[in-house]
């Protein structure tokens, strides 16, 4: 009976495909990349501006016409849809430097002409949407979502703080950024993006703000910084969680590679209500060809690259050996199916189903 | 609810669709009766990249499939009304994961119309973000773009008793009329179930704007509250809700007989049958512990509640669940140090990792800890509905007690079950414990519409566990010793123990026999209201057995951790040792198999039905949460 695990993509080499999506609510003015564009990380591939609130402004008093009485529509100097500037006139009765008028209290938009009010909305807020990570459009739907498509290394997070940035990064030094409080030093991070080995504390969070640093990638850090962390300007990005004492070897092993080249940190904070994910994401030229797009939906079968989400083996990454149909006892005494897993160093564990998360590839296809 | 009754019923399939898990059930006639014939459950697929319930469901219904030999399935379709007999008659869907329905509420008086508008949207899975009320004090400009920032699929009004309010109502409905001519692309639907005498005034009100139910007074006066209809209405809009926002659930409401009801509903339905049983005392109650919500449904004096926590849970909702709890009262449960910091690293990866179960024992402790602060968390709210409390604050004494969720029922041994809703609930009296291991409730409560016999016939065939019956007194003993116990078994055997102060004790009885207990109280506790009497009465058996607790009532659980480590592993202990002892073999009858079977065991005994939970229990697929 096939079982279907969750995913968390770790993959040397892939295609990524991601949509970019302006949020709802914001209309779209600019698409600005047609297909077959190449866009940096930076590139803003989306422009659409939010409506701010509505305004509801009476028309009888500050024009001086009694409750109830008519107002004549020549008073009414805007139409629907008109965008206006701060002190625009809206409505005026007369013609004289001294006859009522009422004027735009902000940038606005009017929405609607009722019989006895104008109705308008204030202070639309610009959003522009970035690509995140270097590659070509592929898709362009309107003014609101584009797709663009790359090729490279992919290791999706655990946590992000809501950032983003794009440039080549480095391993942190044996003593830890803080060992760089020197000032002779601090150009050396400046801009750039550090992989660090240990957990992230409130101590490297000051560096790293200090320095100027553009983003980190830490093992873990303590909840309790969290706030502290969505406030920096860096991006932030856990690659195993929260509390996690180091980085999973796999995805260790991948950065440690990769050092030297451009990283995209996609720092997306989870959301219960959204499937983006933090991720890391590191281009590589393509060769000509693509090569597979990550398989998520997959059935767990013997043979698959697997890393487990639970202590005692959290973060632990092996290979399905077996799978185990008949219920066994955990070290929690809870008895479950799952599979027999081959991790790193030949050790065998038993992992159940729902604690093993695929990497993204069918043992058939690496 | 006017539901078509076609042709005759038989085999009904029914699907859950959690947060996490998409629970299947097949139900059967066997020999007449309706039976619970095999479950199954695949993760959920509602989020990309499949972004299609149906996915997940056809999984789990695969499973079902192969348990039952039974083609379950044509084409990737479920296989429904099938003339050849080979595929079931009915499927009703239920629901209660994925995003709440955004609801602003509208009323007249805070503690009249409003409350029980709150009280009737406690019966389906929102988000409340917004509430108007003559007691506003914000001006209508900032009401409506309240309304408007808040984006809500429902504007719900109650307001007015019958032929009451009327000039404050219409001014309000004036404001809901702005806000939903400005609201830009999807409208939200209006439910209005306030004095009916505006009715027909609000449809043509609202109805040039957005589209308007309509449902019974919820207060059709001062002292009386309605809250049924409504409810129905709610669910209803709730399940187009869930068919337009959700991938896959527009295909599901096609299929389902009902469209897609809130499990709550279910949930209430089931209480409200067990409410009207001659044994079920002050009331039942049943509490659910899932990874997004905690539900509390009860009927408590014939009178229906339901209230969910969406703020509370196991998984998706665990982080704002210890934000809402509190770390340190979480910490409290456990038996090794840990810091608020740690138990929020906790809850944060559970948020990450929903789905996920508790390998080792520190992480299980750390899973039952907030189990049972979620309950708490979760009653205190139920209660402020339920009026009138019992002397002391205390539960009532209900009958049963009803844990549904992975956290009760996946556990290490039903003992365990019944111990963390005595700590979570501190039921007093004599109570009976039940789980709902294979997530029967939220399938019968659909089914109830169509075919009542199954819900009477699957439940009295024990399609809920029997866990047994905790003998609970108040106050705390002020000697060495809590009480002895004299058991009489039908057989005519005899047991006598005695229960130390601040310890619990089980004696065995097993699920579907019957005992005599005498309960001999020391001093400072009492029970039914009486002391240091003896008390004599029937209770029913159950997986746990018979679970005396003489802890007493405030239950106290020790501050300091060294203390700790001495209690709470020995109150775990004790609601294991006497029935292994008596038995070795504690999980041998009547207990959930969800945790102990392998595979489906072959049964036949009725054609083409291959199991029965008649004579066995289904073949549960180990899980994962829900």
């Amino acid at each position: 009976m096939p079982f279907y695990p969750n995913a968390n993509l770790i993959l040397p080499m892939t295609t990524i495909r991601r949509e970019r999506k302006l949020p709802p609510g914001v209309n779209g003015l600019d698409a600005p990349f047609r297909v077959d564009a190449s866009v940096d990380a930076d590139s803003i591939v989306l422009r659409g501006a939010r409506a701010g609130d509505y305004r509801l402004i009476p028309l009888h008093a500050p024009l001086g016409v009694r409750r109830g009485d008519p107002i004549d529509t020549a008073w009414i100097k805007v139409g629907v849809n008109d965008q206006l500037e701060p002190g625009r006139v809206l409505a005026e009765r007369g013609s004289g430097r001294r006859s009522p008028r009422i004027l735009a209290p902000d940038n606005c938009i009017v929405r609607r002409i009722d019989p006895d009010r104008l109705i308008i909305q204030v202070n639309p807020e610009d959003i522009d949407v970035r690509a995140t990570f270097p590659g070509t459009v592929t898709n362009v739907t309107g003014k609101s979502s584009v797709q663009i498509e790359s090729v490279g290394a992919l290791i999706q997070a655990a946590w992000g703080n809501g950032k983003i940035a794009f440039g080549p990064y480095r391993e942190e030094p044996e003593g830890g950024i803080q060992a760089l409080a020197d000032e002779s030093l601090v150009t050396s991070l400046r801009g750039q993006i550090i992989l660090l080995k240990r957990p992230l504390t409130r101590q490297t969070l000051d560096v790293a703000r200090v320095q100027e640093v553009a983003g980190l990638i830490a093992p873990g850090m303590r909840a309790e910084l969290r706030m502290m962390a969505l406030a920096q300007q860096m991006a932030i990005v856990l690659t195993d969680g929260f509390g996690a004492e180091q980085m999973s070897q796999i995805v260790y092993n991948l950065l440690r590679d990769n050092i030297g080249r451009p990283i995209a940190l996609d720092a997306v904070e989870p959301s219960r209500w959204s499937s983006d994910r933090p991720e890391l994401f590191v281009k590589m030229p393509s060769g000509g060809s693509l090569p597979p797009a990550p398989e998520r939906d997959q059935p767990l079968t013997v043979g698959m690259a697997v890393r487990l989400a639970r202590a005692p083996y959290r973060g632990l990454s092996g290979t399905v050996k077996r799978l185990i149909e008949t219920p066994r006892a955990l070290d929690s005494g809870l008895r479950l199916t799952g599979a027999d897993i081959q991790l790193g160093d030949g050790k065998i564990v038993f992992a159940p189903i729902a604690n093993i998360e695929l990497l993204g590839r069918a043992p058939s296809s690496r | 609810m006017a539901v078509e009754r076609n042709a005759p019923i038989s085999a009904i399939l029914t699907a859950d669709f959690g947060s996490v898990n998409t629970r299947v059930i097949l139900f059967d006639q066997v020999a007449g009766q309706f039976r619970l014939i095999s479950r199954a459950e695949a993760l959920t697929t509602d989020a990309p990249p499949i972004g299609d319930v149906t996915v997940g469901l056809l999984r789990a219904v695969d499973q079902l499939a192969e348990q039952t030999g039974r083609a379950l399935t044509t084409g990737g379709k479920l296989n429904i009304g099938d003339k050849m007999g080979t595929g079931v008659d009915l499927f009703v869907a239920t629901a209660s994961g994925g995003r709440p329905l955004t609801a602003v509420l509208v009323g007249l008086m805070p503690d009249v119309s409003l409350a029980s508008g709150r009280r009737a949207l406690g019966s389906i899975y929102i988000d409340l973000v917004d509430t108007l009320s003559l007691g506003d004090v914000r001006t209508q400009e900032q009401q409506v773009n309240a309304i408007l920032n808040s984006h809500p699929d429902l504007i719900f009004i109650v307001g007015g008793t019958d032929n009451g309010a009327h000039d404050s109502m219409l001014a309000l409905l004036e404001t809901v009329k702005l806000a939903a001519s400005l609201q830009p692309g999807t409208r939200p639907v209006v439910l209005y179930a306030g004095n009916e005498a505006l009715q027909s005034q609000v449809k043509d009100l609202l109805g040039e704007e957005t589209q308007v139910f309509t449902a019974p007074n919820v207060r059709p006066a001062l002292n009386e509250e309605r809250l049924g209809g409504a409810q129905l209405e709610l669910a209803m809009v709730y399940g187009a809700y869930k068919a337009s926002s959700t991938g896959g659930f527009s295909e599901v409401r096609f299929m389902s007989r009902l469209g897609v009801l809130p499990t709550a509903n279910s949930y209430s339905t089931v209480m409200r049958y067990l409410g009207e049983l001659a044994n079920a005392g002050a009331g039942v109650l049943c509490v659910d512990v899932g990874s997004s919500t905690v539900t509390i449904c009860a009927t408590i004096r014939r009178q229906p509640f339901v209230s969910i926590r969406p703020d509370l849970g196991l998984g998706h909702s665990a982080v704002s669940a210890v934000d809402q709890i509190g770390a340190k009262n979480v910490a409290r449960w456990l038996t090794y140090a840990a810091s608020e910091v740690e138990v929020l690293d906790y809850a944060w990866n559970k948020t990450l990792h929903p789905a996920t179960v508790p390998q080792s024992a520190a992480e299980l402790e750390m899973e039952y800890a907030l189990t049972r602060e979620l309950i708490r968390s979760a009653l205190d709210t139920a209660r402020e509905a339920w009026g009138r409390s019992e002397r002391g604050g205390y539960l009532p004494a209900l009958r049963p007690i009803i844990g549904a969720g992975a956290a009760l029922s996946q556990v290490v041994d039903p003992g365990v079950s019944a111990l963390l809703l005595l700590d979570a609930l501190q039921p007093v009296g004599v109570t009976e414990l039940k789980l709902d291991p294979y997530g029967v409730i939220a399938a019968l409560g659909g089914i109830a519409y169509l075919e009542p016999r199954a819900l009477v016939q699957v439940l009295e065939a024990g399609g809920l566990l029997d866990l047994g019956t905790a003998i609970c007194p108040t106050g705390h003993a002020t000697g060495a010793n809590a009480m002895t116990v004299t058991v009489k078994y039908e057989s005519g055997r005899t047991v006598q123990r005695t229960i130390a102060r601040d310890s619990l004790r089980t004696i065995e009885l097993p699920s579907g026999q019957k005992a005599t207990v005498t309960v001999k109280l020391e001093r400072g506790l009492s029970l039914n209201g009486r002391r240091n009497r003896n008390q004599t009465f029937t209770v029913e058996g159950g997986a746990a057995g018979i679970v005396f607790d003489g802890r007493g009532r405030p239950l106290i659980v020790p501050d300091d951790l060294a203390n700790r480590k001495e209690t709470i592993p020995r109150w775990l202990e004790s609601v294991r040792a006497e029935r292994t002892a008596a038995t070795n073999a504690p999980l041998s009858k009547g207990v959930p198999v969800m945790v102990e079977a392998a595979s489906p065991v072959p049964m036949e005994t009725a054609p083409g039905v291959r199991r029965s939970s008649a004579a066995a229990r289904p073949a549960d697929k180990p899980s994962t949460r829900k």
